[in-house]
């Protein structure tokens, strides 16, 4: 198998998370999306490792792995708080932060 | 063999990925999320790194995901009645995105099209590397790991107590 | 064992540390205790190591302990650690000793004083960093015990801050030694360069190597600049009189006994440096014997009792100098002793009849105290004949070391400088001896009622005081087997060869000094006490000459005039109105209008909507790869 059908999966996969951020307006499906694209940007990485037999690159993908789960941990609590403030999950009507 | 597992992963991924963006409610973007999970699962086996595919099971699709899916129970999020947009430049965002995606496939394909792949992994390389050369920075990960499991937990519990 | 040296310096900071932390529950009683014990323990730490010293007398002479290395950057290091040496050891032991003695009689002299408790604390911290000052092993910790005795100086001096003049004298002085301490600084700066380290011994044993007899040359006198601002040689003496603001147990232990020696101590540890450079030495003399007159002449007129006592001390440090640059260091060092114990002696004699009196301090409403104070005028009579050079009190030992090196080493002209300073030091001390004690009474009926003899927690350290004054100089008898101080100095500093008066000029150098000090304090006897009317005349006829040294040769004038006058005309026309006032102000306002005129049309971008950002986030990638592209396809 090539190399490149992985990496081009990979991009598919990345834009769409991408595209999803924009067309989506729950704040847990848009996390799930960053999930998304976040994946693919580790899977592209593993592809790389692979190619140049750089074992590196695995355990590079664990501590993402481990990173990522700490950041929704983190993204999910704060949806609670925002759940308990705004009582929905809306993005289009968090505009606190207008300047 | 390979190439039908590969394309079938392939598959299975991209329509999962549309299904997440696509589905109106939450919990079912959730489960598609699983199956794309469990599909790069696939493909890191494919690739060799047959620990860190049991990982990204255990991990992503166990772990993480049963967050995610708690937390859509718990704040009772059944239907997508989601307000309508009213930016114009949405589908712009949307071109841009495309755009950067063509960009990405052009490079790949002009670069890395005649590339075969070698694989040779045991789980052996892999912890002399990580509790050898990045043994700090896994440790480091075990600590912003437990700072997370604090802070989510001081975020999720409120201001009960400080206010009573 | 060696390492335990450091005992000395942690009994002050522990003393320091105890008052400062739980003394606002202690008595009065309990504070003095402690400042005083911890003194008391590092004293007696000092005796142990100079016994242990004595008894494991090194081949080399010298002992190093360090403790750490403070300062660590390249090939620079710092070391935290104690040279112990028969010239540390000893410079320790006058420090603890006095320093111990002062301390309790500041307990009677403290006693009434709300800041007590404050009191005591800067002075334990004076004493630690004192002792770090003589017992470190390297310039850079020498530096940080001469900053601290310098700061000690500046909280001590303006001690009753409420006071405009206490705490503008303790700025001055502050100031006027931050410019000594410039030199020295530069001075070890160019040390390190040219010899690499800080360390004593590495530099002198760096010392053979060629290094330009210039440069030498510039290091001795950036050091003495040092020295000269510690230790108030002209023209950096303008802080020490005006430094008497103090409470009078800090001017005795602070600006008579230890610190203002320290710049003696440190010339005399550089010796070996000096010793290179023939020029150096002529300056450190010629500077010191001018300061030594110079103070003298305005010693004499001066009607404020400390003050008198401050330029005496200034004169005395010449002397001191003139020594360093005649060679004799020992002599220097031996001076510098004997000094200290009865200059601390002449300023706790001071304080007693300031408190007695309630802190009068100009002599001509004094006379007469005799009669109520017998016991300080007796010490003070005896301080005053050490100071004047009588056999065979401490002074005329020392003095006489210091004026036989000068003459071998300078010939009879330079010589007769000291003599006629040694002739000025005892009239002008036997003028206050006579004014103060026993002319007629002229105190004021009221104050004279009060007046009573200081409590004995003064009286006794000035009677041990007076003891050593008498005794101290037999340790520096001017032959050589019984010379026990240049025996254990010998081994540090060094020590010209071939110097050796022979014992006839000696006995005849001896007998001018004794005659001339003699026939001054006949002249200061008649004058104040049989004809004061001779005194009147005196004035009259010597009018100019007194109205100059009465102003102190106008000398913080002058440096009003060319210093701070200009300096303050530049400040306020120049640096405040046009730098402050329109180039940064302006600049620093301008800026803030031109973030708040573009805040105001950037905050529109702030939609507070995240997808926005999103966005945002999207067009600069897109940017990014749009240029790889771009370079791709060019390159």
């Amino acid at each position: 198998m090539e190399l490149y059908y992985y990496l081009i999966v990979s991009l598919i996969v990345f834009i769409i998370g991408m595209i999803g951020f924009f067309i989506r307006r729950n704040l847990i499906t848009l996390l799930m999306c960053v999930e998304l694209m976040l994946n693919a940007a580790n899977l592209a990485l593993m592809v790389f490792g692979t190619k140049w037999g750089w074992i590196e690159a695995q355990a590079i993908v664990l501590l993402v792995m481990t990173v990522a789960a700490a950041e929704v941990a983190v993204g999910l609590a704060l949806m609670i708080v925002v759940y308990k403030h705004y009582s929905h999950l809306f993005i289009d009507q968090m505009t606190k932060l207008k300047g | 063999m390979e190439s039908l597992l590969f394309w079938f992963f392939a598959i299975v991924a991209v329509a999962g990925s549309i299904m997440v963006i696509a589905q109106r409610r939450a919990i079912y973007s959730a489960l598609s999320l699983i199956i794309v999970l469990c599909s790069f699962a696939g493909f890191f086996f494919l690739l060799g790194a047959s620990f860190v595919a049991a990982m990204q099971v255990i991990v992503y699709a166990g772990a993480i995901m049963i967050l995610f899916v708690f937390i859509i129970w718990l704040l009772g999020l059944r239907t997508g009645e989601e307000p309508a947009i009213k930016m114009k430049w949405f589908y712009l965002a949307i071109v841009f995105c495309l755009l950067i995606g063509a960009q990405l496939f052009y490079i790949f394909v002009t670069n890395f099209k005649e590339v075969v792949l070698e694989r040779s992994t045991d789980i052996k390389e892999i912890s002399k590397v990580l509790l050898g050369k990045y043994v700090i920075p896994f440790e480091l990960t075990s600590i912003l790991f437990l700072a997370a499991l604090v802070g989510a937990f001081y975020l999720a519990k409120g201001k009960g107590k400080a206010e009573k | 064992m060696w390492g335990l040296a450091g005992l000395i310096i942690i009994f002050p900071l522990l003393g320091l540390l105890i008052n400062l932390f739980i003394g606002n529950r202690l008595s009065r009683k309990w504070i003095g205790v402690i400042a005083c014990g911890s003194v008391a323990l590092s004293c007696l730490a000092t005796i142990v190591f100079a016994v242990l010293f004595h008894f494991n007398y090194p081949a080399e002479g010298s002992i190093e302990a360090n403790w750490y290395q403070w300062i660590v950057s390249g090939s620079f290091v710092v070391d935290f650690g104690f040279r112990i040496d028969w010239l540390s050891l000893v410079m320790a032991l006058t420090v603890s000793f006095v320093g111990f003695l002062i301390h309790v009689y500041s307990v009677g002299y403290m006693w009434e004083d709300p800041g007590y408790r404050r009191y005591f604390i800067y002075l334990n911290l004076f004493m630690m960093m004192m002792l770090m000052l003589v017992m470190a092993n390297n310039l850079g910790l020498l530096f940080v015990g001469w900053e601290g005795v310098g700061l000690c100086s500046y909280l001590l001096i303006g001690f009753w801050f409420e006071k405009h003049s206490a705490s503008e004298a303790g700025k001055k002085a502050f100031i006027v030694n931050r410019i000594g301490d410039f030199g020295f600084l530069l001075g070890m700066l160019l040390i390190y360069r040219e010899f690499g380290s800080l360390n004593f011994n590495v530099i002198e044993a760096n010392m053979g190597e060629h290094v330009a007899s210039q440069i030498i040359l510039g290091i001795a006198l950036l050091l003495f600049c040092g020295a000269a601002g510690k230790s108030a040689q002209f023209p950096l003496h303008v802080w020490l009189p005006d430094a008497m603001e103090g409470p009078t147990p800090v001017s005795a232990l602070i600006h008579a006994a230890t610190m203002v020696t320290a710049g003696v101590y440190m010339v005399s540890r550089m010796g070996f440096l000096y010793e290179q450079s023939p020029y150096a030495l002529m300056i450190v003399t010629g500077i010191g014997l001018f300061t030594a007159f110079f103070a003298a002449t305005m010693a004499v007129v001066n009607k404020d009792f400390k003050r008198v006592l401050a330029y005496s001390t200034i004169s005395q440090l010449g002397y001191m100098f003139a020594a360093c640059g005649a060679g004799a260091y020992v002599a220097a060092i031996f001076h510098l002793i004997t000094h200290a114990f009865f200059k601390a002696l002449l300023f706790m004699g001071s304080g007693s009849v300031m408190h007695a009196l309630g802190g009068e301090l100009n002599i001509e409403k004094m006379g007469g105290v005799k009669e109520k104070m017998k016991w300080t005028a007796l010490t003070f009579v005896i301080a005053s004949l050490a100071i004047s050079g009588i056999i065979p009190f401490a002074g005329f030992w020392s003095k006489d070391a210091i004026l036989a090196a000068v003459w071998h080493k300078y010939g009879p002209v330079i010589w007769i400088i000291g003599i006629v300073t040694a002739i000025l030091t005892a009239f002008y001390i036997f003028r206050l001896v006579f004014e103060v004690f026993y002319s007629e009474r002229r105190v004021e009926e009221k104050t004279w009622d009060h007046a009573h003899e200081s409590p004995p927690a003064m009286i006794r350290p000035m009677m041990i005081l007076a003891l050593f004054s008498i005794i101290i100089g037999f340790v520096g008898l001017p032959f050589k087997r019984f010379n026990l101080i240049e025996r254990a100095l010998a081994t540090v500093l060094p020590v010209a060869h071939g110097t050796e008066v022979s014992v006839a000029n000696e006995i005849i150098l001896m007998i001018i000094v004794l005659a001339g000090a003699l026939f001054s304090i006949y002249l200061a006897f008649t004058f104040y006490m049989k004809k004061r009317n001779y005194l009147d005349t005196l004035l009259a006829s010597f009018k100019k000459i007194h109205h100059v040294l009465i102003n102190k040769y106008f000398v913080d004038e002058i440096y009003h005039k060319i210093i701070i006058a200009p300096l303050w005309y530049v400040s306020d026309k120049f640096l405040y109105k046009i730098i402050d006032v329109f180039m940064i102000d302006g600049s620093v306002d301008g800026i803030a209008h031109i973030s708040r005129g573009t805040g105001k049309y950037l905050r529109k971008i702030q939609s507070g909507n995240t997808r926005s950002y999103a966005f945002a986030i999207v067009i600069g990638m897109l940017l990014i790869f749009i240029y790889y592209f771009w370079k791709i396809h060019k390159g």
